[in-house]
């Protein structure tokens, strides 16, 4: 995770990526702070051998520059005098991969168990930013992750966007309310606590999303089954408002449904013994035009496997990496901020020596609103 | 004849072609190589832009196995996976192919201490004959439960039976020593006895008649046998059925004969034909002393026969392999420790943290399959140690289920991304794979001589994008049209 001056050796020597630096170092990435609110950092240049921006425009020869953490060009002829030049003519630059439903980094249980309806609870109130989690995320190339609450309560509180920075939980929350998070699922309705049955649950949840949370936005809702999706996309105002499923295995048997809802979907994690069913269904929901994300709860090597099984059951390297990056940043309502590789955008960056949904690639570099915050190691 | 041609050819040995191709004439390869010529008439596949290589092998599955293998019970070595085997699932082998894989390494597990044979099997189509290869490899320390409660209990038991079986081949070495002493002399009194009834007349049959009565009677009031220290099963009623079928055949050249019979311990053990040793052992205290002294030498004691340690007899004698499962370096450091005493052809499998121990590994030169999971870190960097050191390793999936098999390449790119060369990867689940089944002759390489069980993919082994064309496996194409 350090910075070392003399960066000369890497792990594989065959590899050809070199990241020089011209300038000392100003101060230890975390030192700095590396986060959302503070933005600054280093003059970066980045040249990849491929860049995945993300967008339907490809990147241009030359290099990626960043200043004060942000993304200033693309296709840059020269450095600017002064910058930190990575050159990486083997790797692959992308954008930072995003997770959007994780319990990374909670320091407390993520659900109020004693009440159904939680909507005033913030995931980001139970954040530990400290926790090593961040760092693991960050040396496998996720930069930005969803600490939700669980499928415990109907309505559990609100979604929050955290970097992966580590440090002060203030620097690195990017959006402490984000999606409401409802879940639907038996899990939601124990017998220990009103309601026990969803034929008491939907009646209250559909007053309070009628009433007090009218204007709550975006919706992150645990539906699993058919009939849960059903109850899903029939909340009050959820097309509108903006409609995420999560988790909904068996959409396939109504895609068209879930299409006309404009939900997106999450899927995942998945794991080597996921039936082929689900795996397909990425697919199948892109098929129908349904946008999709992927989640590995927080396990960057779960992510890209989720994506990678789905790629192997048909989905196409274009959506699979949106569904790692652009989609769940839509989800978490920061599309303006990260999931693309764009001017303008923040700094949350990845070089990996490979593609970045190939197992078998590592991640070289990863940039954090600017800072590297995980370069390889030579050991 | 079929040649599929111009593809980027690995070997899964190392050797990578470009342009390539492969020929291949009643399911075997014939030649592989840029510089093969195809003869005319043969069949040609056209593998311009794709990969060619051998089909995946994955040295510990669950595919095909009924999960009732896996329940759990006491030692019982004499087990065979071949019975557990459910031939019809036909989905399984689908999907395997169309990520690749055409074999798998099957063994059963829970069993305790020691468990029974393994087998490897082709992925064939339909529901054919699918065993390559079975009943080379016995199972030791399966029962991980068993180890986790207690692993000191568990690694003392298990020395206790090899120590116990140790003693066993002993005391059947012994016994068979002694028989034959003992056949010696009744041989030199018969002989004796013959020279002296010899001035009698019709001696020889009396004297016969007259070994044969007394047989009867020390029978009769022959004290039970002694119960093993272990009190192992020991079928009386059959011993007594014997013993009748011997009454009514006393003939003391037949008898002799029999008891050489005994003497050849085949797979799995035979069943104790008789227990006459123990017998007459008895009733030697019970005061025919003097008849034996007239009569001739003491009869030696005859072992129980125990059918596990008949098997684990041949584990230590190295007629059988043996594969342990382990679970992080105290557990491959206690195994090691294990075969240093008892000489096991050992194999590790499982294997977390054998990075931290590859020395050792090394120093044992005992073969790993190693277990890769894409999401556990922990074993990713293992492969790549375990190459630096040269050590033998194969790659598995986590053998959790049988679905996971298909996604045994995903297993072989996590270890690339801990530092392991593609190509090492790629002969870490094909030739190497197979080489530590045992069954590198048929396949593993494309090589002239094997199988011809091929797979052509869009893209390299392990690459994301990479999409399984076409397998086929005996040069009949089972996966894509």
């Amino acid at each position: 995770m350090s910075m070392k001056p003399a960066l000369s050796r890497w792990r594989k020597p065959a590899l050809m990526f070199a990241l020089l630096l011209v300038v000392p170092l100003v101060a230890s990435p975390l030192a700095a702070g590396g986060g959302s609110k503070k933005l600054g950092g280093p003059v970066i240049a980045i040249r990849a051998g491929t860049v995945l921006t993300g967008t339907s425009a490809d990147a241009p020869d030359g290099y990626v520059v960043i200043r004060n953490g942000r993304i200033e060009g693309l296709g840059v002829a020269e450095a600017p005098d002064g910058a930190w030049i990575v050159d990486a003519p083997d790797g692959t630059l992308c954008p930072g991969l995003i997770d959007p439903v994780t319990s990374l980094g909670a320091a407390d249980d993520l659900s109020e168990p004693a009440r159904a309806l939680t909507p005033r609870a913030r995931a980001s109130e139970s954040l530990h930013a400290e926790h090593s989690g961040f760092r693991k995320a960050a040396e496998g190339g996720v930069t930005l992750v969803g600490l939700s609450p669980t499928s415990d309560n109907l309505i559990g509180g609100r979604v929050s966007a955290v970097h992966t920075s580590g440090g002060d939980a203030r620097a690195s929350t990017a959006l402490a309310s984000g999606p409401l998070r409802l879940s639907l699922t038996r899990q939601a309705f124990p017998y220990a606590r009103t309601p026990t049955s969803r034929m008491g649950a939907l009646p209250m949840l559909h007053e309070s999303l009628a009433g007090d949370l009218k204007d709550a936005g975006a919706l992150l809702v645990e539906a699993n089954s058919a009939d849960e999706i059903r109850l899903a996309i029939g909340l009050p105002d959820a097309p509108t408002r903006g409609l995420t499923l999560l988790r909904p295995y068996d959409a396939d048997e109504l895609l068209d449904i879930v299409r006309d809802s404009g939900a997106t979907a999450v899927l995942g994690p998945y794991g080597l013994s996921t039936s082929t069913r689900r795996l397909r269904l990425a697919k199948a929901l892109r098929d129908h035009n349904v946008e999709i994300a992927f989640t590995g709860s927080g396990n960057p090597r779960a992510l890209r496997l989720a994506a990678a099984l789905a790629m192997r059951e048909g989905l196409s390297e274009k959506d699979a990496i949106a569904a790692v990056t652009s989609v769940p940043a839509r989800i978490l309502g920061l599309q303006d901020q990260v999931g693309l590789l764009q001017p303008g955008k923040r700094a949350d960056l990845v070089v990996f020596d490979g593609h970045p949904l190939d197992l078998s690639s590592s991640v070289q570099l990863c940039l954090v609103g600017g800072f590297p915050v995980h370069v390889a190691d030579d050991e | 004849m079929l040649a599929i041609q111009g593809g980027t050819v690995h070997s899964g040995g190392g050797d990578v072609w470009e342009n390539a191709t492969v020929l291949i004439k009643k399911g075997k390869i014939l030649a592989v190589g840029a510089d093969v010529e195809v003869p005319e008439g043969a069949k040609v596949m056209d593998a311009s832009g794709r990969h060619v290589f051998p089909g995946l092998i994955d040295a510990d599955s669950r595919l095909l196995v009924d999960p009732s293998a896996y329940g759990t019970g006491g030692t019982s070595v004499t087990l065979d996976i071949v019975d557990a085997l459910d031939a019809y699932r036909l989905r399984v082998v689908e999907d395997a192919w169309a990520q690749g894989v055409t074999a798998v390494g099957v063994a059963p597990q829970g069993g305790g201490m020691f468990h029974g044979t393994e087998a490897v099997l082709k992925l064939r189509a339909g529901a054919a004959e699918r065993v390559l290869a079975s009943g080379g490899r016995i199972q030791m320390l399966t029962d991980s439960s068993a180890r986790a409660t207690s692993r000191l209990k568990g690694l003392r038991s298990l020395e206790k039976e090899l120590k116990a079986t140790s003693e066993y081949i002993d005391s059947w070495d012994e016994y068979e020593e002694k028989l034959e002493e003992y056949t010696k002399e009744l041989e030199k009194l018969r002989k004796k006895e013959e020279a002296a009834e010899g001035e009698e007349d019709g001696g020889d049959k009396k004297g016969k008649k007259g070994r044969g009565d007394k047989d009867k009677k020390d029978k009769k009031d022959g004290e039970p046998p002694k119960p093993d220290e272990k009190g192992e099963e020991e079928k009386e009623e059959k011993d007594e059925e014997e013993e009748k079928e011997e009454d009514k055949s006393p003939s003391f050249f037949q008898r002799v004969a029999d008891e050489f019979a005994d003497r050849r311990p085949a797979r799995g053990g035979p069943p104790p034909k008789k227990d006459e040793g123990d017998k007459k052992d008895g009733d030697k205290k019970d005061g025919d002393k003097k008849e034996e002294e007239e009569k001739g030498p003491e009869k030696p004691k005859k072992p129980q026969r125990n059918a596990n340690r008949d098997v684990l007899r041949k584990a230590l004698e190295g007629d059988l392999a043996v594969r342990a499962r382990v679970h992080g370096a105290a557990d491959i450091l206690n195994i090691l420790a294990i075969q240093e005493n008892y000489p096991l052809r050992l194999t590790l499998s499982g294997c977390a943290e054998a990075h931290r121990v590859a020395d050792e590994i090394k120093e044992a030169g005992v073969p790993v399959i190693l277990t890769v999971s894409p999401t556990d870190p922990e074993n990713r960097e293992a492969a790549a140690v375990l190459a630096e050191h040269g050590i033998d390793f194969a790659l598995s999936t986590p053998g959790g289920s049988a679905a996971e098999t298909r996604f045994l390449s995903m297993c072989a790119a996590a270890a690339v991304a801990g530092g392991l060369s593609k190509e090492d990867a790629l002969a870490a689940v094909t030739s190497r794979a197979a080489a530590i089944l045992g069954v590198s002759d048929r396949i593993g390489s494309l090589a002239p001589g094997k199988d011809a069980d091929v797979v052509i993919a869009s893209g390299a082994p392990f690459a994301a994008s990479a999409k399984v064309e076409r397998v086929l496996v005996d040069g009949e194409v089972v996966y894509g049209e």
